[in-house]
């Protein structure tokens, strides 16, 4: 099992215990990292601002990516992750309320791993968070760390 | 020559005169003669017996033949005049002849007579004919004049130096020129009447006419008062014989008032241009702003709901031991509402991406798509009695991803609303109606009342509770409007208890 942390990008409080809890529910023990908007996900990943102490060699296991978030929005936030070679190979999976055909496209034109609509249905989106668990962090083998060139 | 040849014979000898008459039948000549040996007889009879031929003898007691002859100049100079004398000399008979007599002959060699006679009535013929052929021309000429005078297009004719031969009057009312101003001048004296920004359009139109025109071309010339106006012509070469060109016609118009009404046209029709472009604009923008909407209704909407699913949830779970039965309740409907609002949501999504999305036409089997989803249907409740009758070709011009989403809306229908009754059928066909193919799917489930079919279509109208059928309201919404963007008509039949059919065309 990947014990890395999951770095949970949403700025909706709600939507972030609702999340959480869905996680915990599911028996996934790793440790969560909240990050309210793109400008503190971004940092978190690459160290920089409040998070400039950070080891950044550690990679986050998962990054629960929410679309529309104050100050740099998800699809850039996707942008500048694929782009680093630090974080090309990051399991990204976009939890959007939205499944607007452009928005679809434009993550997975981006590398997204997956692109899950949240659904208004709390059990089901339970089901989804815990197989999210499931593939992400215990059947899927991550790309290992480093520089990889394409 | 069908009637007989009228003969007046002037002469005072009666047997001379049966000479003349017997040598004329002897050769089978045609006629009747009259003798007459007086002036006064002479001149009535030329009146009254209206010859064709006149035989005159010299000299007659009180009358004489050159006498006659000069009468005949003066009143008919048309009718051959024929002098038959005993004797004639030589200076008498060129006077005769240079009087305007036809002939002469000699009462001694009447053989004479017939050839003579012949001759003269012949030319006489040919005389009246030319007579008549001038006429006729001269008629036709002035006929022709008559129509180019009187044109209210500008007819002018140039010779081969371009000098203006001929011009209709018409150019007075045209142009504002008297003829006389424009006849006898030159074509090149003309030119300083163009404007000079057609000048050159016209000089090279002009060298071009040759025997390839007619040609035709517009250009701006000055009104006689000095304003300016748009003229059209088209030049004609004039050929000789040889085919050399000694000139030209040419049949001006004026067209200022049509350039004007074109100029007109040509503003509306930009006018036009430009309302329908801003209008095309307005449209886009407005689509845009609908799809943002739609983007906004589908994330901003359901994130709220989602928090009120989830927290009730929650609640339910985390304080379960704090909640009586009827709380729990109360949750579950809180949830439950939730969930239906969030499938009209999506359902709504759905009808406005069907209706934004691009058309791609292409050929379609809708027979084989009616046997898949049937499959499908079947494969989702294995244990239930229905039996689908499927028509083979129902192929269509049609967006394959929307005519799908139109027999599963239909077929899911059928499979729903046939679900009460213990075994049903489902059928697929296609009929005619005015000469062209119907498609329809056809069910004999609970059916409806035919004054509720007007309902059907409407999106969130519902026949029945969502506890008798489950449904959002959307899909023979979502039918008509893939139908209407089709170009196609989509109507139904029911009656309740016995089942439903839908109609539609392509």
């Amino acid at each position: 099992m990947n014990k890395g942390v999951i770095l949970l990008v949403e700025d909706d409080p709600d939507d972030a215990d609702l999340t959480i809890r869905a996680l915990n529910k599911s028996n996934i023990k790793n440790e969560i990292v909240l990050a309210q908007d793109g400008v503190e996900a971004l940092d978190y990943v690459f160290g920089s601002g409040i998070y400039a102490e950070r080891d950044t060699t550690v990679i986050p296991a998962v990054i629960l990516l929410d679309l529309k978030l104050p100050k740099i929005d998800g699809i850039e936030v996707l942008r500048r992750i694929r782009k680093d070679d630090r974080t090309r190979n990051t399991t990204v999976v976009v939890l959007s309320s939205s499944k607007e055909e452009k928005d679809v496209l434009e993550c997975y034109k981006l590398c997204a791993n997956s692109y899950i609509q949240k659904p208004v249905n709390f059990n089901q989106f339970m089901d989804t968070v815990w197989q999210l668990g499931q593939y992400w962090l215990m059947l899927n083998e991550p790309a290992p760390a480093g520089r990889i060139s394409y | 020559m069908n009637e007989k040849t009228k003969i007046l014979i002037l002469e005072d000898v009666p047997l001379d005169a049966e000479l003349m008459e017997h040598e004329l039948y002897r050769e089978k000549l045609q006629f009747e003669s009259l003798r007459v040996e007086t002036r006064e007889d002479f001149i009535n009879e030329l009146e009254n017996f209206k010859p064709d031929l006149i035989l005159a003898d010299h000299s007659l007691p009180k009358f004489d033949g050159l006498s006659a002859l000069k009468i005949v100049e003066k009143k008919c100079p048309q009718i051959p005049f024929i002098f038959v004398s005993g004797k004639i000399g030589e200076e008498f008979a060129v006077e005769v002849l240079r009087e305007g007599a036809t002939d002469y002959v000699l009462k001694n060699n009447l053989s004479k007579l017939v050839p003579a006679v012949e001759r003269a009535l012949k030319e006489a013929n040919e005389q009246i004919e030319l007579k008549m052929a001038e006429e006729a021309l001269r008629n036709r000429e002035e006929q022709l004049r008559m129509i180019t005078d009187n044109m209210l297009d500008v007819v002018a004719q140039i010779d081969g130096d371009g000098t203006l031969q001929y011009v209709s009057p018409s150019v007075k009312t045209n142009l504002g020129y008297e003829p006389e101003y424009i006849l006898g001048k030159s074509i090149s004296e003309l030119l300083n009447l163009i404007n000079s920004d057609d000048l050159e359009k016209v000089k090279s139109t002009f060298r071009a006419v040759d025997r390839s025109s007619p040609n035709k071309l517009e250009f701006r010339c000055q009104h006689a008062d000095g304003h300016n106006m748009w003229l059209e012509s088209i030049g004609n070469p004039l050929l000789d014989d040889e085919g050399k060109i000694i000139g030209a016609i040419f049949a001006i118009r004026d067209i200022t008032e049509r350039k004007k009404a074109e100029k007109e046209l040509k503003k509306y029709h930009e006018q036009l241009e430009k309302m329908v472009e801003a209008r095309t604009a307005e449209l886009e923008a407005i689509n845009k702003e609908l799809e943002s909407f739609s983007f906004s209704v589908s994330h901003d909407l359901r994130a709220p709901l989602r928090r009120i699913d989830g927290f009730s949830q929650a609640l339910l779970e985390d304080h379960e031991d704090k909640l009586d039965p009827q709380g729990k309740d109360y949750l579950n409907r809180v949830r439950l509402s939730a969930q239906r609002m969030a499938e009209l949501i999506d359902d709504m999504l759905k009808l406005s991406r069907l209706t934004r999305s691009e058309m791609h036409r292409e050929k379609v089997d809708l027979s084989e798509m009616a046997d898949t989803i049937a499959k499908e249907l079947q494969n989702t409740q294995p244990e239930r009695q229905v039996e689908f009758l499927i028509e083979d070709g129902a192929i269509v011009n049609g967006d394959a991803r929307l005519l799908r989403a139109t027999l599963e809306n239909l077929f899911n229908n059928a499979w729903k609303f046939t679900s009460k009754h213990p075994s049903a059928r489902i059928e697929f066909g296609i009929t005619e109606y005015n000469g062209k193919p119907v498609y329809f799917v056809k069910d004999d489930g609970s059916g409806f009342d035919m004054k509720d079919v007007d309902k059907l279509f409407k999106p969130f109208q519902r026949l029945h509770t969502s506890d008798e059928f489950a449904g959002s309201g959307i899909g023979l919404a979502t039918v008509q409007r893939i139908i209407h963007r089709h170009g196609g008509l989509v109507w139904a039949e029911g009656e309740l208890e016995k089942g439903a059919t839908f109609y539609f065309t392509i």
